[in-house]
């Protein structure tokens, strides 16, 4: 098969059937496609051993090119779901100088989604068809999102938490990712991120001046925590793309990537006596859970149902796929000018 | 000259894949200091360059820039590639 053809082939990776007919491209130039047979994973891993990054689709294998997409849309879903999931609790800001700070986020995670898909789209991905005409199941970001933010409180939580999954996930990837055009696109996101997170500290610090304002942060730590701890996906023993570290898309693994972010994390609300299912543990010198983990989780409710106990994985993946109360909502949001704006044109 | 008449709305909007989003590619080159060259921030899609200016704006905003050009993809000619 040609470079030409393959660029466009549709495979059988979930998410990704029926997104691949946009015209991939050649580098940063004018310079037709080489129409050559794709590189082997062999060949891909050679420049990757010489410290050559990967700057173009040219320069990947199918596998690549697989493992590349899937976690670019991840990225971009989870960048793009954001905006109308943050865009609610927002109205609900204190005063104007807040509401402000807060849309300035979603410009900035609008901004970090627009980064990613531009980049699918140079490697053949037809992203109008993947943000317009996907079944919103089949969108690809962290269940978290899908509980509704309803409060300012609830807002800040999920900058302090969401974000700063965000920021480790990213900064792994900006230190680690082999895929040339992504890495250096990371330093504005890494950047951003960081103020996000930050937003979301110092708003834990003003509202813990306050009884009200530490009773409604504990209640969103008591649901947001382990949504949090539940983002960075799958136990490594449970991990089914093995190729993305082989790669080099990520550098940490799920497991390594999940104490990261616990460490600051746990820190923090313990700095502002918050109670935290985790702690340190001195002895492994790693951070523990203290409760059953994984859990069943009530979305109606906003409830964790720590006296079921634990449940398996699969059952946790059950929930992801199902997706959660907000999925349909935030999604028909997203599509919902492009589709009323191509029915009205089509009538004409 | 161009004599073919332009396509209606309904035959835009029936062409396959999208033709809302625009379509053309821009480069986007920016550096914050004097003594600092242009470097390569991203790429934005717009089929106008004054829209090109804004969503190059807006979207690659995270430093204090003083200077920021766009640059037509499909004019880049390449003398060494990576």
């Amino acid at each position: 098969m040609h470079r030409l053809e393959w660029a466009k082939f549709s495979t059988e990776t979930a998410g990704f059937r029926g997104y691949d007919g946009a015209e991939a491209t050649s580098r940063r130039s004018a310079a037709p496609m080489s129409d050559a047979p794709p590189l082997t994973d062999q060949q891909v891993l050679e420049r990757i051993k010489n410290h050559q990054l990967i700057e173009s689709i040219e320069h990947m294998s199918p596998a690549y090119l697989e493992g590349i997409k899937r976690i670019l849309t991840v990225s971009a879903d989870t960048e793009l779901i954001s905006a109308p999931a943050y865009y609610n609790p927002a109205r609900a800001a204190p005063s104007l100088n807040p509401f402000g700070s807060a849309l300035a986020i979603i410009q900035d995670e609008l901004g970090h989604a627009h980064i990613a898909y531009r980049l699918m789209r140079d490697l053949g991905v037809d992203i109008d068809a993947l943000i317009y005409d996907r079944d919103p199941a089949k969108f690809k970001y962290p269940y978290a999102f899908d509980v509704p933010l309803t409060t300012w409180v609830e807002l800040v939580m999920a900058n302090a938490f969401y974000d700063r999954a965000g920021f480790v996930l990213l900064s792994d990837v900006f230190g680690s990712s082999t895929f040339g055009p992504w890495k250096r696109a990371l330093v504005k996101v890494d950047k951003e991120e960081t103020f996000h997170l930050r937003h979301g500290e110092n708003w834990m610090r003003k509202l813990s001046q306050t009884t009200e304002g530490r009773r409604e942060i504990q209640r969103a730590i008591d649901w947001m925590f382990l949504l949090t701890v539940e983002w960075f996906g799958l136990p490594d023993d449970k991990k089914r793309h093995t190729e993305q570290l082989g790669f080099g898309f990520k550098g940490k693994s799920n497991d390594e990537l999940r104490q990261i972010w616990m460490s600051t994390a746990v820190p923090l609300c313990e700095s502002l006596n918050y109670s935290v299912p985790a702690h340190f543990d001195q002895a492994t010198e790693r951070y523990v859970l203290d409760v059953p983990f994984p859990l069943a989780f009530d979305a109606e409710n906003k409830r964790w149902l720590i006296d079921e106990g634990e449940i398996t994985w699969d059952a946790v993946l059950g929930r992801w796929k199902a997706r959660g109360p907000m999925n349909q909502q935030y999604v028909d949001t997203i599509q919902r000018g492009h589709k009323e704006l191509k029915s009205l044109l089509a009538a004409a | 000259m161009n004599t073919s008449p332009a396509p209606t709305a309904k035959q835009q909007s029936s062409e396959a894949g999208g033709w809302i989003e625009d379509r053309k590619l821009w480069e986007v080159y920016a550096r914050r200091k004097y003594d600092e060259p242009l470097y390569q921030v991203g790429t934005v899609a717009a089929d106008d360059p004054d829209l090109g200016r804004v969503y190059a704006r807006t979207i690659f905003n995270e430093f204090p820039w003083i200077e920021m050009v766009l640059i037509p993809r499909d004019t880049i000619i390449p003398v060494i590639e990576a």
